[in-house]
């Protein structure tokens, strides 16, 4: 993903309508804002949620085409919060990007293993957060 | 009916028929001569009676004597032979009655006595061996116990030679040498700490017995961490004592650390200027052109982000870890498992696999007991199931059962709380580091909720076992060698205070000088009249030609089997290393030796070792009449060979030696007690010291 813009992949929807939707469940306030501004110039649907136990029913609620969930090491809620995304059937279609502040190669499997579709690493640069959520947009 | 006439009645009957012959001799001689006398020259005709009469004795005695020497002579020597067999060793076999059968009831009578002692014999190595197997019980239960140490054990003579050695410290070694009994520790680890210590210890006045000391093997400059104490009294020793030294690997531990450090330093280095630029932006942020500012900003940044990605990879990279891991194998994990479950635990069902994980296995027990214990608690499920798989390089462990999932929070929960039955308080989540790992929840293929424990290294066990009759990886100890000296001469030593290496090679052909070549290897080694237990070599060698079909008829070996084996450059060197210190042994030696002496240059070793000959040998006891291959001599012995090793190099190797080891008491009853009087008989004997010096190479000489 090369554009500046990810709505040239956005792929429709079986319902017709363009795949734009991300909720960013970021507690980090600066990392938060440059994710949201990054995602919104690229045309994302952007909605936030705290990163909380309770956020599975805003999820259900309203299933957005990505998640994505920052996530610190041994993070109990954020790891929660996938285990309940990947056990609600509403979230099936949803895919799930999770940013986390350690990258050994089990913290990847981990995640994989836990149902994520994506894996960044912090530091990470917005391009390679751009090009992740454009890829699982398009997917 | 001539079977069982008496002895004397047999002797008795040699002399009649010479009388009779003679008698008739002469009747017949003078008959001839006088039905031909002619009156004119009666001389002539005495003459002729004469000269034939002189020539039929000649041929009637020679003929007697033929008799007497196959029949009462040769069958005697032949008997004495036997019984002197049977006086020195072992022997059960039934006496061979069939070549001494015309000496009437001598060889019943000495097959009687044979009997007789071998039955006595028997009696009193029954009561002996009753007495003997409950020692050898707990002496191979005491070894079992040390061959399970996880710490190199070595034990010494005052004169640095090994005495006692467990697997572990084979292993511990394996890059520079391997220990043997009487090999010099000096071989192995650095001898100027060694000494030191040993020598202060000695000396020290407040009574220390003990140290530790930090040791580099010779050869691969692993860093050993030791500790040396010594022992006397209970082994029975006078004078120096000996010592043990208990071995631990710690390179790798500081190897590790150092690495860490340098990672820990380089990182902070790394960081200082970036860390400053930005404070310093910060400083002047007010008078900073904004578009200087922003670019400035964003290369930092830029940097420290390179920073820290290049740190983890390396981090990442680097994956050993410093907690001290075993190779524990699955079935002993799921019994710590069940040993920690309450009585109130679930039904816990876990097939033992055959899976060997490099883990804490008592760590990791306590972690899946605690997150067991909670799943019960919680009333998740109504039993549980532990499965191990292997997975790549790894393994994985997958805790699962019917029911609902464990939620995230809980199995959080579980792991920052300290463990019980740890050695220090360390948290599930600590232990999950320290094994580079982690456990996640997830559900299986059919539906059911799972925890995932991965484990990074795992062998089948399978592939770690060749199991090979008789090969085990004991612990190998003769507390004999304590009091001794060996420094490897034969000069008035005795034959059983001699180390022996008895070995065999089979090979392409039969002529090592027309360009046969080696294929197979084996040695064992004899130390104080004893076959070293676990010190062999069976090493097949490529030839670096091909194995003419023939020749693989006789031992096996194919050109396959010898693709990628050593050639003799190795093969030798490692032989060579093997034979320090020793005298060779083999059947038939000359031609064995005769392949090692043209590859000398080859493989950077002179076989200039003393060297006997087990058919020379059995040429001195029995005569250069019997036959002399190492079948004859096996079965003169009661050697069994198993049909399925015989001809294969070690199969005759542990023949040759177990023939050997029967035949120095009776080189010893001869007289021959040293190795140069050994030599000195068969020098008595010089067509044998001509063949073997022509055979040998001057070796012996």
């Amino acid at each position: 993903m090369n554009d500046s813009s990810f709505d040239g992949v956005a792929t429709a929807a079986p319902s017709g309508r363009t795949r734009n939707r991300v909720t960013l469940l970021c507690e980090e306030d600066v990392l938060g804002q440059a994710i949201a501004a990054t995602l919104t110039r690229d045309g994302a649907e952007l909605t936030r949620a705290p990163c909380a136990a309770g956020a599975i029913d805003t999820l259900r609620a309203a299933p957005p085409d990505v998640i994505v969930l920052e996530s610190r090491s041994h993070d109990a809620i954020a790891l929660g919060l996938c285990q309940a995304i990947r056990q609600s059937r509403e979230l099936d279609q949803v895919k799930l990007l999770l940013l986390q502040d350690s990258g050994r190669p089990i913290d990847r499997r981990r995640a994989s293993a836990m149902g994520a579709d994506g894996f960044l690493a912090m530091p990470f640069a917005m391009a390679a957060l751009r090009n992740e959520v454009g890829r699982l947009l398009g997917g | 009916m001539l079977n069982n006439l008496s002895l004397r009645l047999r002797i008795f009957l040699f002399f009649a028929l010479m009388a009779v012959g003679t008698v008739a001799i002469i009747g017949g001689s003078l008959y001839f001569a006088a039905s031909r006398l002619d009156p004119a020259n009666p001389l002539a005709g005495l003459t002729d009676a004469g000269i034939m009469a002189a020539f039929l004795s000649v041929l009637l005695v020679a003929g007697i004597w033929y008799l007497f020497d196959e029949n009462v002579a040769r069958a005697i020597d032949r008997l004495s032979a036997e019984l002197r067999a049977r006086a020195h060793t072992d022997v059960k076999r039934d006496l061979d009655a069939q070549s001494a059968r015309y000496l009437g009831d001598l060889a019943p009578a000495a097959g009687a006595m044979a009997e007789n002692l071998a039955n006595v014999r028997s009696e009193l190595e029954e009561s002996v061996a009753e007495k003997t197997a409950r020692l050898q019980a707990q002496t191979t239960q005491l070894t079992a116990l040390l061959s399970d140490v996880q710490m190199g054990l070595v034990l010494c003579s005052p004169s640095h030679q090994i005495v006692f050695y467990n697997p572990t410290s084979v292993d511990l070694l394996k890059d520079t040498g391997r220990p043997r009994l009487d090999r010099s520790i000096f071989d192995l680890l650095r001898e100027a700490p060694i000494r030191r210590t040993y020598n202060s210890l000695l000396t020290a006045e407040t009574g220390e017995k003990h140290r530790d000391i930090l040791v580099s093997t010779t050869g691969c400059g692993r860093t050993i961490a030791a500790h040396m104490r010594l022992v006397s009294g209970a082994l029975g020793l006078g004078g120096d004592p000996g010592y043990v030294l208990t071995l631990r690997d710690v390179s790798q531990d500081l190897r590790l650390h150092t690495e860490r450090e340098r990672l820990l330093a380089e990182t902070v280095d790394a960081l200082r200027l970036p860390a400053a630029r930005i404070q310093a932006m910060l400083d002047i942020f007010d008078d900073m052109d904004p578009a200087a500012l922003r670019t400035a900003l964003r290369s930092d940044a830029a940097a420290l982000v390179d920073v820290v990605n290049s740190i983890a990879a390396r981090h990442d990279a680097n994956q050993d870890t410093w907690w001290p891991m075993q190779d524990v194998r699955a079935s002993h994990l799921i019994d710590a498992i069940r040993g920690q479950l309450g009585p109130d635990a679930l039904p816990f069902d876990a097939p033992s696999p055959h899976i060997l994980l490099r883990c804490d296995g008592l760590a990791l027990a306590s972690l899946l007991t605690a997150v067991m214990e909670r799943i019960t608690l919680m009333r998740l499920a109504k039993a549980l199931s532990l499965s191990v798989t292997l997975d790549g390089v790894g393994a994985l462990l997958r805790l699962h059962w019917d029911g609902a999932p464990l939620p995230v929070a809980d199995l959080r929960d579980v792991l920052d709380q300290q463990l019980t039955d740890t050695p220090f308080a360390v948290t599930g989540q600590e232990i999950l580091d320290h094994h580079n790992s982690d456990i996640w929840p997830e559900t299986m293929a059919d539906g059911q909720p799972s925890l995932v424990l991965p484990v990074a290294e795992a062998w089948d066990v399978a592939s770690t076992l060749k199991p090979k009759p008789g090969y085990g990886r004991p612990t190998v100890f003769d507390f004999d060698l304590l009091s001794q000296v060996r420094d490897g001469s034969i000069a008035g030593k005795k034959l059983s205070e001699l180390t022996y290496v008895v070995f065999d090679t089979e090979t392409t052909g039969l002529d090592p000088n027309g360009g046969d070549e080696i294929v197979q290897i084996a040695a064992v080694r004899l130390l104080n009249g004893k076959r070293v237990d676990g010190e062999y070599l069976d090493q097949l060698v490529d030839p670096e030609r091909a194995i003419p079909a023939r020749s693989t008829k006789v031992h096996g070996i194919t050109d396959d089997m010898v693709k990628g084996q050593p050639t003799i450059r190795e093969a030798g060197a490692q032989f060579h290393r093997f034979c320090q210190h020793a005298v060779l042994v083999a059947h038939n030696a000359p031609f064995d030796m005769a392949f090692f002496h043209r590859h000398a240059s080859t493989i950077g070793a002179k076989f200039d070792h003393p060297v006997l000959d087990t058919v020379l040998l059995s040429a001195i006891l029995f005569g250069q009449n019997e036959e002399h291959t190492l079948d004859a001599l096996a079965d003169r012995f009661g050697v069994v060979i198993p049909e399925e090793v015989r001809h294969t190099a070690y199969g005759d190797t542990v023949a040759t030696a177990e023939v050997f080891q029967k035949m120095l008491p009776m080189l010893e009853a001869h007289g021959l007690d040293t190795y140069d009087s050994v030599l000195a008989a068969m020098e008595k004997n010089s067509r044998l010291l001509r063949e073997m010096k022509a055979r040998v190479g001057g070796a012996n000489g």
